[in-house]
């Protein structure tokens, strides 16, 4: 009996994958699915980066393409520097939000001619350290860093010891703040939280609590839709003030420099000049646009399409004319 | 998932030990090969069946989502309780003392006494590779966030062991209470720390705090699980033998089960030391800090080199921990059978 229910659990696994299909489909390794690879082909494969203004924006062009041009659209999944190959070996036919990268833009574009410049985003990256506005209103003086000089004891918690705190996140994105920190002279620590999510949380548990707190952020960035911040404004940037200047990173003592985010496709898909290409090279969303989609996924919990279907529907105008040109 | 894996393999074993001992009434060998035969033939027919209705996967409508309400419970409950007060006397009260000690001491101190220990409890090789491992840590030149994650290592495992081995001890007295305590085990061990993590950060606030709790939830499943094992395989003869000595429970306890599992227990320790060690990289994601950190830039940032000095950075401490922990258990070893 037992060795018939063994036998019979056996013929089961194997029935089940022998017969299982490829679910390969939009994977950039896997290339048997739908994907046509070449220009000629109409899917389109997108890369989604792990931020979710990534998200949202190829959300949005992808229910533009299925629903308006009636093509079919990828969303892939990749981290930012593999998107880069991928698209130089037509794996990927682009990529919606670029934050800097010069290096990759050089051999690529510059160099390979493998990947061709898409033209701006619209929306600007800003890095910058934040406080909740209710903070700023009682503490003015918090508008530069100056006042940080003073009112460093606000932010103290138990991880900063004798020092304020300063909380910054995603180990993913550039971040100066212990050199900042030490270069300006303030008496503030830097406390890592090591990712989006987990500073995230710490932020909205000090809102709640109406708690002061200092922290490495930037925008576009779909928290700002829902919760009030306010910028300590860092030095202005001056020639020469950091790493882009050939300066020491450890000498850093001025602003982040600001990202205007932009577009990149193959080249192929780029040379095919289909209609897909036309509406993605027109495609453009400010920060605020961005954020209203991002933060119906990741703050109400809608699944990306679904956000997607509800903005565009809503906003019609923005992107009537990316199709109709 | 891991509760019916965790299961089968049990059941497997326990299934093999019963064989062992009585005889099972057989079945006709002619039976066996019709009913295997039948049940081949019914399941290639179900699956069939199912590939041409498209009915594969679990049916949907069956499920439900989880997120609604457990979005709103993990809210109300961080809402209504605090312990960010808990947090905070954790981290001022032993981790930063403990971090300022190390610290404080010149690098050639703390060698020195990690080699003598090394020295004393095993043998001069064992303390030339303690110090070999803790030399080429200052060279990769990440000392100070060495000692970082190594005071949050030592604390946590503190806490691992004490609470691994009198849940391990209480379990070992009750089969119904291993029961139920062992699904709860199944789920600390495969349950990504990820997802339990950022709850707990809206509970204890953002720092060592969640990344020490991290390495408890997921080091203290072995430690109770080899407590509880080696106490349950003390011989009856010996224990019957104590009680009818006149053994009371309590000097039972300590002088019969826990000499006798020591092997087993010193082996949770070691053990559980180095799974708190293994996640100070999901204990960085929470605001660990230190080497866990260094290793998240070093990969997120295309950093290999960072990435590579802090990984062998834990590479190191691992052994450093691995070694005196063993000698430990076998130096303790040797004076018990002196007795």
């Amino acid at each position: 009996m037992r060795l018939a229910a063994l036998a019979a659990v056996l013929v089961l696994l194997v029935a089940a994958c022998g017969g299982a299909k490829s679910t390969s489909g939009g994977g950039v390794g896997g290339g048997s699915g739908g994907g046509s690879g070449s220009g000629g082909g109409k899917t389109v494969r997108l890369a989604v980066n792990s931020w979710v203004g990534s998200q949202a924006d190829v959300a949005v062009a992808c229910w533009l393409i299925q629903n308006k041009l009636s093509s079919k659209c990828d969303q892939v999944t990749i981290d930012e520097v593999p998107t880069w190959p991928a698209m130089g070996q037509n794996r990927l036919e682009g990529v919606l939000e670029v934050w800097g990268h010069e290096d990759l833009y050089a051999q690529y574009v510059t160099k390979a001619k493998k990947v061709v410049d898409g033209g701006k985003l619209g929306a600007t990256g800003h890095i910058g350290w934040y406080v909740p506005t209710y903070v700023m209103q009682q503490h003015p003086e918090l508008a530069t860093w100056q006042g940080l000089k003073t009112n460093w004891k606000l932010f103290q918690t138990a991880e900063s010891g004798g020092q304020g705190q300063l909380l910054d996140g995603s180990p993913s994105y550039v971040t100066e703040d212990a050199a900042l920190a030490k270069n300006l002279g303030l008496n503030l620590k830097v406390i890592y939280a090591g990712s989006e999510a987990a500073q995230i949380t710490a932020i909205r548990k000090a809102y709640a609590a109406k708690k002061p707190l200092l922290f490495y952020w930037y925008t576009p960035q779909w928290l700002n839709s829902q919760l009030q911040f306010s910028e300590v404004k860092l030095p202005s940037r001056t020639e020469g003030c950091d790493a882009t200047a050939g300066k020491k990173p450890d000498k850093t003592n001025c602003a982040y420099p600001t990202y205007p985010l932009y577009k990149a496709f193959s080249a192929e898909f780029a040379s095919g000049n289909s209609k897909a290409y036309q509406l993605l090279k027109s495609f453009q969303l400010t920060n605020k646009q961005q954020d209203d989609v991002a933060a119906l996924i990741a703050d109400k919990g809608m699944k990306p399409d679904a956000a997607a279907a509800q903005w565009a529907q809503q906003n019609q105008s923005v992107w009537q004319p990316w199709i109709s040109s | 998932m891991a509760i019916a894996l965790d299961r089968l393999t049990m059941a497997a074993s326990v299934r093999a030990e019963r064989r062992g001992r009585a005889q099972r009434v057989a079945l006709s060998d002619e039976r066996i090969r019709r009913l295997t035969v039948v049940g081949a033939v019914a399941a290639v027919a179900l699956v069939v069946a199912a590939r041409l209705l498209g009915v594969g996967g679990f049916p949907s409508g069956v499920s439900f989502s989880f997120a609604g309400p457990v979005n709103s419970w993990v809210a109300s409950l961080q809402s209504s309780l605090n312990l960010q007060a808990v947090s905070n006397v954790f981290v001022r009260g032993v981790l930063d003392p403990l971090l300022h000690v190390l610290r404080a001491s010149p690098w050639w101190l703390v060698i020195g006494v990690a080699a003598a220990l090394a020295w004393i409890l095993a043998s001069w090789r064992t303390a030339a590779t303690v110090t070999a491992a803790l030399v080429a840590i200052g060279l990769l030149g990440v000392w100070d966030d060495s000692l970082d994650t190594l005071s949050q290592v030592i604390a946590a495992a503190l806490v691992t062991v004490v609470i691994g081995v009198a849940i391990g001890i209480l379990t070992s007295r009750s089969d119904t209470l291993e029961k139920v305590v062992r699904p709860v085990l199944d789920a600390m061990q495969t349950m990504p720390a990820f997802v339990y993590l950022i709850p707990v950060i809206g509970l204890f606030g953002i720092g060592r705090t969640p990344a020490a709790i991290a390495a408890v939830i997921y080091a203290l499943p072995l430690v109770i699980r080899l407590t509880d094992s080696g106490i349950r395989q003390v011989p009856a003869v010996t224990k019957e033998a104590a009680i009818s000595s006149g053994a009371s429970p309590r000097q039972l306890l300590w002088k019969v089960e826990l000499p006798l599992a020591r092997p087993a227990i010193m082996l949770g320790v070691n053990q559980g030391i180095m799974m708190v060690l293994a996640m100070v990289i999901i204990g960085a994601l929470v605001g660990g800090g230190a080497l866990g950190y260094d290793v998240l830039v070093g990969l997120s940032q295309n950093q290999f080199g960072l990435g590579i000095a802090a990984g062998a950075t834990i590479v190191c401490l691992g052994i450093v921990l691995d070694r005196i922990t063993q000698a430990a258990a076998r130096a303790e070893g040797r004076t018990h059978t002196h007795h």
